[in-house]
């Protein structure tokens, strides 16, 4: 089975954003109503506490 | 003097970031044209002859007045890019599917209520040249074309006539002469003809197999965005003479006929007395990278007229395309080489 490629849809009134696949049958009602397509959201910023321990500057070492 | 010939058109495939700001190089296309007529300017002269004071009747003074722009046709045989150009352009809600070739369009009208430009359509620039250079005899480029409305027709003769896209479009009337667009090489097309249906159900009724196989004649589907006069306070002016600054889309209309021989139980005037409302698809397949789809959601019959074409009895069968709550008027799907059309 070929694999769909998926399409990111933002809803009509811009609090939505689905990824759903790119064929007519799914986009065709999304459309209709109003929905249109956006590029993918950008990654979300790695948040200070997820940064890896190794690539903080361990300045207790130092003192 | 130049011959006709001598013309080269290109137009923008991909949309201007706004209504006055020309496409770039890159976004643009060149393609033939079978309408072999220039896109005319017609900026338009007033004069003072309703004023009175001068003493008598008649105009003494010419004023600039505005850029009466006449409407433009693109005139081609169909193919997989040039249906996507049109129908993104004329229908405004498009999805493109895929990072390399081919890519998939799915493309609706727009709903001015979610419309992002509300109920404007994307725009796009038009190059036309003669000799374009030091010495040209035409070097334009017209900024803030529209896609007023299209006609698809479908006929039962060969070649590539069998299938024809005719688009009518508008600009603006602001243009930058010379264009100082050096245009590509001319696109290759992938274009379709009558014999690349590969499906064709109205209405319930399959008219490439069953009963009803081998019994269909035409269609003509056409589309009309009926825009609005763009002239408003702020609409802009070119050497002086007022431009339309926006081409906002009227009452739309979606009209498709057709014509189908007649036979034993013709099921189209079932239809049409029973009001009987239904899908209607119709798809051209050239090969796995080319091909169109016009799904029309909930189709009705008007009208179904006894007539004869050509000698044979046939039906001339006039739809109502009801706008269905889910799916919506149409939608259209074109597999193409082509990408970043309407983008």
């Amino acid at each position: 089975m070929q694999n769909v490629e998926k399409v990111y849809m933002e809803s009509p009134q811009g609090d939505e954003i689905r990824h759903v696949d790119g064929t007519a049958a799914t986009l065709g009602p999304l459309m209709a109503q109003g929905w249109h397509q956006v590029p993918a959201p950008a990654a979300p910023t790695a948040k200070p506490q997820d940064t890896p321990k190794a690539a903080v500057p361990d300045h207790t070492e130092a003192k | 003097m130049a011959n006709i010939n001598e013309l080269v058109e290109g137009w923008g495939f991909g949309k201007q970031a706004a209504i006055g700001t020309p496409s770039l190089v890159a976004k643009i296309w060149r393609l033939t044209n079978l309408n072999t007529k220039p896109w005319a300017k017609v900026p338009v002269n007033e004069d003072d002859r309703a004023e009175v004071g001068k003493g008598h009747e008649f105009p003494t003074q010419l004023f600039k007045s505005h850029y009466n722009m006449p409407s433009f046709e693109i005139s081609k045989y169909a193919s997989s890019e040039f249906l996507a150009w049109a129908l993104a352009f004329s229908l405004g809600n498009v999805t493109v599917v895929g990072t390399t070739a081919p890519y998939i369009y799915t493309i609706v009208p727009a709903l001015g209520a979610t419309n992002a430009t509300g109920l404007e359509l994307p725009y796009f620039s038009y190059v036309q040249q003669i000799r374009p250079g030091g010495s040209s005899l035409l070097d334009e480029l017209l900024v803030g074309c529209a896609v007023k409305g299209w006609k698809l027709a479908i006929k039962n003769s060969p070649g590539r006539a069998s299938a024809m896209l005719s688009v009518e479009c508008v600009t603006t009337g602001q243009y930058v002469s010379p264009s100082t667009i050096t245009l590509p090489a001319a696109t290759v097309l992938h274009e379709f003809n009558a014999g690349m249906v590969s499906a064709l159900t109205i209405n319930g009724i399959n008219y490439l197999t069953g009963g009803s196989g081998k019994q269909f004649v035409s269609l003509d589907a056409s589309w009309e965005n009926n825009f609005r006069p763009g002239f408003f306070p702020g609409s802009g002016q070119q050497d002086g003479y007022q431009i339309q600054g926006r081409f906002e889309w009227g009452d739309r209309t979606f009209a498709v006929q057709f014509v189908a021989r007649v036979q034993t139980g013709s099921l189209e005037y079932a239809a049409l007395i029973a009001q009987t409302v239904g899908t209607a698809t119709i798809t051209f397949t050239l090969d796995a990278n080319n091909a169109f789809t016009m799904a029309i959601q909930a189709m009705g019959f008007n009208v179904v007229e006894l007539s004869n074409t050509d000698g044979i009895a046939t039906l001339q069968v006039t739809g109502v395309q009801l706008y269905d709550p889910v799916n919506g008027l149409v939608t259209m799907s074109i597999t193409t080489p082509q990408g970043g059309i309407c983008q």
